[in-house]
């Protein structure tokens, strides 16, 4: 090809370099394979672009079904989950309430076994507090027989005087009497100390009775405390296992949550889909301007000055919205 | 019943996320591929509630859609909220002018645009 000094040199596709001159006018065969060149090139990235643009669509498509399914299966494990938890629920519910009627006939039988050992105690009491009746009505009895060995003294002593105003009679009415204050006397002794007995065995058996009461408040103290203690045992194990169970619980929503969040983020890749199908149209027309600029040129219609410029709006141009505002709705 | 969102855009992997999520919550979604084909779903379906409409389309633009549905004294109702690549104060201005209710630029938040749609349809 020949170069002049006002020509410019546009390049082609393989046939070398096409020669414009300055003003406009450039070889009809030039111009023709030219025209033959960018139709072909017109074609081809029209093909080209067409197939980017379809088989984008699909495989984001399908990528945006393969999203779905996670949401979807993700929602299952949620919904199966919860299930268990409640299935958990029931049986650590059951369990309890097992364990309740274990703790429950436990309890009942130290109940029963301290009831017991209270009638025991109470039958020992009212033995003790028989005896001690007993042994009151005895003291009474010997008081009374006391009183009348006192009346049968002061008999005897009338008698005795009596007596000794006959003396020199019949001396052996007073050895009588004597011998009778004698007995009496032995009486008096024995009475006494049959009375200063049973007043210390009384003595003796009243502490007892309270010992006796003290040791059935001790025993009555301690069941309540031990009574305490297994329903505390009780409710802690309940609520381990409820604690267990929802922490089990909370981690599985974590992850299930994670996962939604991946999915979401996902398809907000997915949303920028159109963004390569807008690049990729604006390419298309661009290749048709450039079509028409060489045909124009071609033609003579259009001079150098005249074609339309190529050029492309950025389609990543998004103004001034911060990368934060993103998918915030603007409400007017 | 399910209130009834138009959704337009050239791009149909947006329409799909869009209307999963919009069904997801309770609303029912039909599509349009550019301005021509809304203009063309409102005139059939009079129960449109809302339009989620993209700027950028082949053949009428979401601008040029809007000034067509202002000249034919629809405007307004339904409500019109673009869902957009476009962040540029000019084009909001211009789409303010014409009576658009709100502007999202993408990728949109589920949630949000849920949230806005059951305010704008009072669903």
């Amino acid at each position: 090809m020949a170069n002049s000094p006002d020509a410019t040199n546009v390049a082609g596709s393989g046939t070398g370099s096409l020669t414009v001159r300055g003003d406009g006018q450039a070889s009809a065969a030039s111009l023709s394979a030219v025209k033959a060149q960018v139709s072909s090139f017109h074609r081809q990235t029209d093909e080209i672009f067409g197939k980017c643009i379809s088989t984008s669509e699909k495989e984001v498509m399908a990528a945006g079904d393969a999203v779905r399914a996670i949401y979807d299966e993700t929602r299952e494990q949620v919904s199966a989950m919860d299930a268990a938890v409640a299935s958990l629920g029931k049986e650590t519910g059951k369990r309890s309430e097992a364990s309740l009627g274990v703790a429950m006939r436990r309890q009942g039988e130290l109940f029963a076994n301290f009831m017991n050992q209270l009638s025991k105690r109470l039958d020992t009491q009212a033995s003790v507090a028989n005896q001690a009746l007993a042994m009151v009505a005895k003291v009474h009895e010997f008081t009374k027989k006391i009183s009348n060995l006192w009346s049968s003294a002061r008999i005897l002593t009338v008698n005795a005087r009596i007596e000794a105003s006959r003396l020199g009679e019949q001396g052996a009415g007073m050895a009588i009497i004597a011998k009778e204050m004698g007995d009496f006397t032995v009486a008096v002794a024995k009475a006494n100390e049959a009375t200063s007995g049973i007043a210390q065995q009384i003595a003796e058996t009243i502490p007892s009775i309270a010992a006796e009461s003290d040791a059935m408040v001790t025993s009555a103290r301690s069941f309540s405390a031990r009574l305490a203690e297994e329903a505390g045992c009780l409710e802690r194990t309940y609520l381990e296992a409820m604690g267990s169970a929802l922490s089990a619980l909370g981690t599985a929503n974590d992850a299930a949550k994670k996962t939604v969040d991946r999915a979401q983020e996902v398809l907000s890749h997915l949303q920028f889909q159109d963004i390569l199908s807008q690049a990729l149209r604006q390419m298309q027309d661009l290749t048709k301007t450039l079509d028409t600029n060489v045909d124009g040129l071609a033609a003579g219609r259009l001079s150098s000055g005249q074609v339309a410029p190529l050029t492309m709006k950025s389609v990543f141009d998004q103004g001034e919205v911060a990368e934060n505002d993103r998918g915030e709705v603007q409400l007017f | 019943m399910a209130h009834k969102i138009l959704l337009v855009d050239d791009s149909k992997t947006v329409r799909q996320q869009v209307a999963v999520a919009l069904t997801q919550a309770g609303f029912t979604a039909i599509e349009a591929g550019d301005g021509q084909e809304a203009l063309d779903q409102i005139a059939k379906n009079a129960d449109v509630r809302m339009i989620v409409c993209d700027v950028n389309m082949p053949r009428m633009s979401g601008l040029e859609f809007l000034a067509a549905m202002k000249q034919a004294g629809k405007m307004g109702n339904p409500p019109v909220v673009m869902l957009t690549t476009e962040g540029k104060s000019d084009v909001i201005a211009q789409a303010k002018a014409l009576g658009v209710r709100g502007w999202v630029v993408k990728p949109f938040k589920p949630d949000h645009l849920i949230a806005a749609a059951k305010k704008l349809t009072g669903g």
